[in-house]
């Protein structure tokens, strides 16, 4: 957690910047209270999980089943966070005669999750808790809440909201394989996956105040659900052989279809008469009533021939056509390929003679494949709507229909095409005591579909386009040693590092600047730039506290020290939000009954941008929001080498703008993961008619974080805010990952 | 036998699905929710629509909702701001930068609604509908010319030094006036920055054409001859050209459509007082309050951010009353402001114009204008158009419950402006169009709210600079 001020260092230091003439000061030590409630306690908790499966297996010669069930319950570190999720799993597979072979797959999720505000809104609960002012009280003398602050008392948000999504989600599907000749067959499936979220907000009338007169006390409420339904088919006709016990020949043909069905309702109404009244139906004004549907499909015809010697030499072939119905009549269609060859080094007689290695493999292939990621189900048609995009409104107007502009045509818009080599070596030595993977691929991805920016006086902000063509390579090492193997004893090593670089390599159409064609996402922090990384950080470089005159120091573009920077246009690159390395290592031991097994992972190289800190490292905001104990270190005096400038420098609004001020290393170690477990020895069971084995185990996750960048305190160096690919590494105030502790059994009957 | 009997049932159930999938018609699915750009226009109802759609758009918080009174309001000596964002907080001090993303969204609704109006204005003349007269179809495009002209308009008194900075041949915003349309090249829409003068030709071009072919509505939410021409005297008064001011907003008042209110109940109604008004409906959906309500009404129904300036305050506080004024004070501090608490819990005196839902109309243009507007341009330009201004003023001062002036200057117009029209926008612009500082002198801003100053007027947004070559070295100077 961050460290913030407590109600007395607050009101001493806004006395401070009044007696300096400073903003956010005060006259008199006295104007503000020197106690208040301690919000981040209130709002975290010790979290608590559990978590049961159960499953059994079994059948006859025709028929056999699985049945699996699981339940768990898990209490968030931050109050009023909380997921309870339970499950159910039936598989069937029936023999029907000894040419038709049928199964059944179904599959049930539901889970409840009690979720709290994204934080970066003052509802949210960390992010409140830092900046509320530390003298705001949460209760009044009698116990009841109190909300009269324009950061929201989330204490109460907590304890009187209702944030409750509901999900099902249920994957089924029925297959049959006929059996024509041994050789020779049909698979067939037809398969459903249908998810249901089902989302209720209920805001008390504390937090939302009914604005009619006092006719009804407030609160609002709304209820978003959306089914997404889709239908998937697949049948191939399969032929697989062998003769003269080297040559395997196979060959694959086939259709997919798949059919997808978005329906959305959102409604939501004001002003109820009690907190009592849960749903949306019982408030007196209703403000949204919102039905919407879109349809998606695929259609995709493949073929595949694969031929081996000897399990020696490998070749495949493959060829595929889609069809993406989200693209323009003509733009539809794509055909995509590859080719694969392997050798097994290690089946050769020359190598066999090698007693030391017991695997040797070399792989390669080639292929290209299609995709249409791209956001809406129409992004080719130029489109006029009802509903604002990306807000709870419409263009409707005093009761009259209205529709505007929302989407821009782009007819030519097509599906994006990757092209991918990937080349690998697989030894085992030593009887596969030490197994070496290394595997380097290189894809490359053409006509990227991209919103991209467009000057607004189109009156939009963005056009979809296929708009680039980007190179993700890298080479991934993995290692696999068993170092120690003994009667009692053993001991084995995972080791996996990964080396990935993303390379813009073209940007036609997006806009220029110094440094190259670019594409920059909302907020303005990041950009990708033709022949860099995708995730550029892109800001004014802080330069720190001038000991002299004590006003913050930045740099200007051409790296000049300045103290009024031009935060557009002084703009360069300085970090990366994509790492040059990330990786992990497992450790297992066992020593007769115990085991013991800690995974830790690291990743280096990357930058994170830290929003927040706009907000709570920024001095002259202190009237308003509080601050981290930092700002207590202000130049005072010539000679000083303070954190902040001194109070009342005309530079101290310049920390509520983006610029590295706000960067950090986001390099990191983690002890992920630490688990000691102990199973029963057979002995001991042996007369047990009911146990076959029983393992107790005790677990502890994210023991322990060691971070490179030093001024990283109480934020998490794996933080995302958002999931656009061009917002990484970004965060205002993501609780960090919790430290776990676990004990559980597992039981086999 | 009835296993083999079944199983070829579901072979045959397999089969058949594998046919009814493997069509390529399946691939050719329609949007259930939008019409198509070509659909559109080949309906009188959609294009009615879509005609509907400009004032819908409008209700946008950064079209015309409310934070443009907002934040031309905190720059000016109207409102004090104690908020929390730092994009308001920059132009509050005067601080603001280039990559400000509050003001940047003025420019993106504005030209929004621009291009929805430009294919109204360009498609309609060419469709052919049966029952669809061409008197329809003038009247669509006049009100599509109006709400072009406003956006024009709003967005000029932004980005633009006022007129009297260099006779309007100072830069303002670039000039779109196609539809963006399936096959149309973004490239044609790198347009340059237009002279103020070219900017307020076309919004006198659009305006006149819009007066020409509108109806006397009584309906003051949506575009009218009467809003034509009271935008138009609006834009002859900031262009000092006081025939054309006083005639219009004389036209205006005698139109017999608006009636000058007699208190202030009119506030947070439809109420012909209003010439043109925002219908802000809880059903339209909420664009996350308008502006207004949710920042400059108190907290905790608002945010409480922005209030009634001291100076404003001190001016409203000193008029001097009328015999038979009960209330013993102006009455707009009675009736259309609030006490109530601040971001940091302060008591401070905020606007009740609009309340903290979001549900209340927004008046754009009152009839009380068109008074304020006849009165300086007859005693600016020496013409007696109408009314005396003595009248004029009087009438608003009646109102408000403040004593008959016996004469009446320029400083009285402004000031009576001032505490009429807080909180609806007109503060920052009459400062400006007059050249005079934004704020009061002793404020630490003064110099830099000076009238020509830099961060008087808006930056052109960062982002519409790199998407727009010929925006390149057009940015206003100071950022």
């Amino acid at each position: 957690m961050i460290n913030i001020l407590d109600a007395k260092q607050y009101a001493e230091y806004r006395f401070s910047r009044g007696q300096a003439g400073a903003g956010g000061g005060i006259a008199d030590l006295n104007d503000i209270p020197h106690t208040g409630s301690d919000w981040l306690d209130l709002v975290t908790r010790t979290g608590f999980s559990q978590n049961y499966n159960v499953s059994a297996q079994g059948g006859g010669e025709k028929t056999t089943f699985f049945l699996g069930t699981g339940y768990s319950d898990l209490q968030g570190g931050i109050m009023g966070n909380n997921l309870r999720r339970i499950n159910g799993r039936v598989n069937l597979d029936h023999r029907a005669n000894d040419w038709l072979d049928l199964g059944l797959n179904l599959a049930i999720t539901n889970t409840l999750n009690d979720r709290v505000n994204t934080e970066n809104t003052t509802f949210a609960p960390l992010t409140s808790s830092y900046l509320i002012r530390p003298f705001v009280q949460s209760r009044d003398e009698n116990g009841n809440f109190i909300n009269n602050d324009f950061i929201q008392n989330v204490e109460a948000i907590e304890a009187l909201q209702i944030n409750q999504v509901e999900s099902t989600r249920i994957i089924g599907n029925i297959n049959a394989t006929i059996k024509f000749t041994q050789d020779f067959n049909y698979k067939g499936s037809f398969g459903i996956d249908r998810s249901q979220v089902d989302n209720l907000t209920r805001v008390p009338e504390l937090i939302d105040p009914s604005e009619d007169g006092g006719i009804t006390p407030g609160g609002n409420a709304r209820n978003f659900i959306a089914n997404d339904n889709r239908i998937i088919t697949d049948h191939t006709l399969n032929y697989n052989t062998t003769f003269s016990d080297t040559h395997t020949v196979g060959a694959v043909g086939g259709i997919t279809y798949q059919e997808t069905t978005f329906n959305n309702v959102d409604v939501a109404s004001d002003n109820f008469l009690s907190d009592d009244l849960r749903n949306v139906g019982n408030g007196a004004v209703p403000t949204r009533t919102s039905q919407t549907r879109a349809q998606r499909s695929l259609y995709g015809a493949f073929g595949r021939v694969n031929y081996d010697f000897k399990s020696k030499y490998l070749v495949e072939g493959s060829f595929r056509r889609d069809g993406f119905s989200r693209f323009g009549a003509n733009k539809r269609f794509g055909n995509f390929w590859s080719v694969a060859a392997g050798w097994v080094v290690s089946e050769e007689s020359f190598i066999q003679q090698i007693d030391a290695i017991s695997l040797l493999k070399l792989r390669v292939s080639y292929g290209t494949s299609g995709n249409d990621r791209i956001g809406g189900s129409f992004p080719s048609l130029g489109l006029f709507g009802s509903a604002v995009p990306t807000l709870a409104a419409t263009y409707n107007y005093n009761g009259r229909g209205g529709i505007a502009p929302t989407q821009p045509a782009n007819p030519d818009l097509t599906y994006e095409e990757s092209a991918t080599l990937d080349a690998g070596i697989e030894l085992g030595l030593l009887n596969n005591r030490i197994n070496f993977n290394l595997n380097y691929f290189k894809k490359t991805t053409t006509d990227l579909l991209l919103p991209v920016p467009i000057t607004e006086i189109t009156g939009f902000a963005t056009v979809n386009k296929n708009a680039g063509e980007l190179e993700n390579s890298g080479i991934e090492i993995g290692f696999n040693t068993k170092n120690i193997i003994s009667d009692n004893f053993t001991w084995s090593t995972d080791f996996n590092i990964s080396f990935v670089e993303t390379e813009v390599i073209s940007l036609p159409g997006a806009n220029d600047s110094p440094e190259g064609k670019f594409i920059e996402a909302a907020g303005a922090r990041q950009r990708a730039i033709e022949g860099m990384s995708t995730n550029n950080f892109y800001l004014v470089r802080y330069a720190g506290i001038n000991s002299q005159t004590g006003d913050a120091e930045y740099l200007d573009r051409e790296g000049n020290v300045t103290t009024s920077p031009n935060f557009d246009t002084d703009r360069v690159v300085v970090g990366d939000a994509l790492p040059d390395f990330y990786g992990g290592i497992t450790n297992t031991f066992t020593y007769k009954d115990f085991d013991l097994s800690f995974l830790m992972s690291f990743t280096y190289g990357n930058d994170i941008y830290l929003d927040g800190l706009r907000f709570a490292a920024a001095p002259d905001r202190v009237g308003t929001f509080n601050q981290t104990v930092d700002v207590l270190d202000y130049w005072e005096q010539p000679g000083d080498n303070a954190k902040y400038p001194r109070l009342g420098s005309t530079t101290e609004n310049l920390y509520r703008q983006s610029s590295t001020f706000q960067l950090r290393d986001g390099s990191f170690l983690r002890m992920r993961n630490l688990t000691f477990g102990y199973t029963l020895p057979e002995s001991l069971l042996k007369h047990s008619k009911l146990f076959k084995k029983v393992r107790i185990y005790a677990t502890g996750n994210n023991l322990f974080l060691i971070k490179k960048d030093s001024d990283l305190d109480g934020f998490d160096p794996e933080v995302t805010d958002d999931i656009n690919p061009l917002v990484q590494g970004e965060t205002f105030f993501t609780a960090p990952q919790a430290r776990q502790f676990l004990v559980g059994t597992r039981i086999t009957f | 036998m009835i296993t083999i009997l079944r199983t070829y049932k579901i072979i045959l159930f397999i089969g058949v699905l594998s046919f009814l999938y493997s069509c390529d018609d399946e691939l050719e699915i329609n949007p259930e929710d939008s019409l198509t750009e070509n659909s559109t226009f080949q309906s009188e109802f959609a294009i009615r629509g879509v005609t509907i759609g400009l004032y819908g758009q409008a209700r946008e918080v950064d079209a015309l909702n409310g934070n443009r009174y907002a934040f031309t309001g905190i720059q000016s000596d109207e409102f004090s701001f104690v908020g929390s964002f730092p994009a308001l907080a920059d132009l509050s001090e005067y601080a603001t930068q280039a990559t400000n993303n509050s003001t940047q969204e003025f420019w993106d609704e504005g030209y929004e609604i621009i291009n929805n109006a430009n294919f109204l204005i360009t498609k309609v003349p060419d469709v052919d509908i049966v029952d669809f007269t061409e008197e329809e179809k003038a009247v669509i495009i006049g009100q599509a010319k109006f709400m072009r002209a406003m956006m024009y308009f709003e967005m000029s008194r932004v980005y633009a030094q006022p007129f009297q900075f260099d006779n309007g041949n100072n830069p303002s915003v670039p000039i779109s006036l196609k539809p963006f349309e399936a096959g149309v090249p973004v490239e044609d829409f790198h347009l340059p920055r237009a002279t103020l003068n070219e900017v307020h030709a076309l919004i006198i071009k659009d305006l006149e054409d819009a007066i020409s072919v509108l109806p006397v509505s009584i309906d003051n939410t949506i575009a009218s001859k009467g809003s034509a021409q009271a935008l138009l005297a609006r834009l002859r008064l900031y262009r000092e050209e006081w025939s054309e001011a006083a005639t219009l907003a004389n036209e205006v008042i005698n139109s017999g459509s608006y009636e000058f209110a007699s208190d202030y109940a009119f506030f947070k109604t439809l109420s012909n007082e209003n010439v043109f008004v925002l219908a802000n409906t809880a059903t339209d959906g909420a664009y996350g309050g308008s502006g207004l309500n949710n920042f400059a009404t108190p907290s905790p129904a608002g945010r409480g951010d922005i209030y009634y300036s001291d100076y404003l305050l001190t001016t409203l506080e000193s008029g001097v009353v009328a015999a038979g004024n009960v209330q013993g004070k102006d009455l707009r501090l009675v009736a259309t402001s609030i006490m109530g608490r601040d971001t940091n819990g302060e008591q401070k005196v905020f606007q009740n114009k609009i309340g903290p839902a979001g549900n209340d109309p927004l008046p754009i243009i009152r009839i009380t204008e068109m008074y304020f507007i006849r009165a300086e341009a007859n005693l600016r330009g020496g013409l007696s158009v109408g009314d005396t201004p003595l009248n004029d003023i009087n009438r608003i001062r009646g109102r408000a419950g403040l004593a008959d002036l016996t004469t009446v200057t320029l400083d009285n117009i402004l000031e009576e402006r001032l505490k009429e029209f807080a909180s609806e926008g007109h503060r920052r612009m009459d400062l400006l169009r007059n050249r005079l500082p934004l704020r009061q002198s002793g404020d630490p801003r003064f110099s830099a709210a000076a009238f020509g100053a830099d961060k008087t007027i808006f930056p052109i947004p960062a982002i519409q600079i790199n998407s727009n070559p010929a925006l390149q070295g057009q940015q206003n100077p100071g950022y």
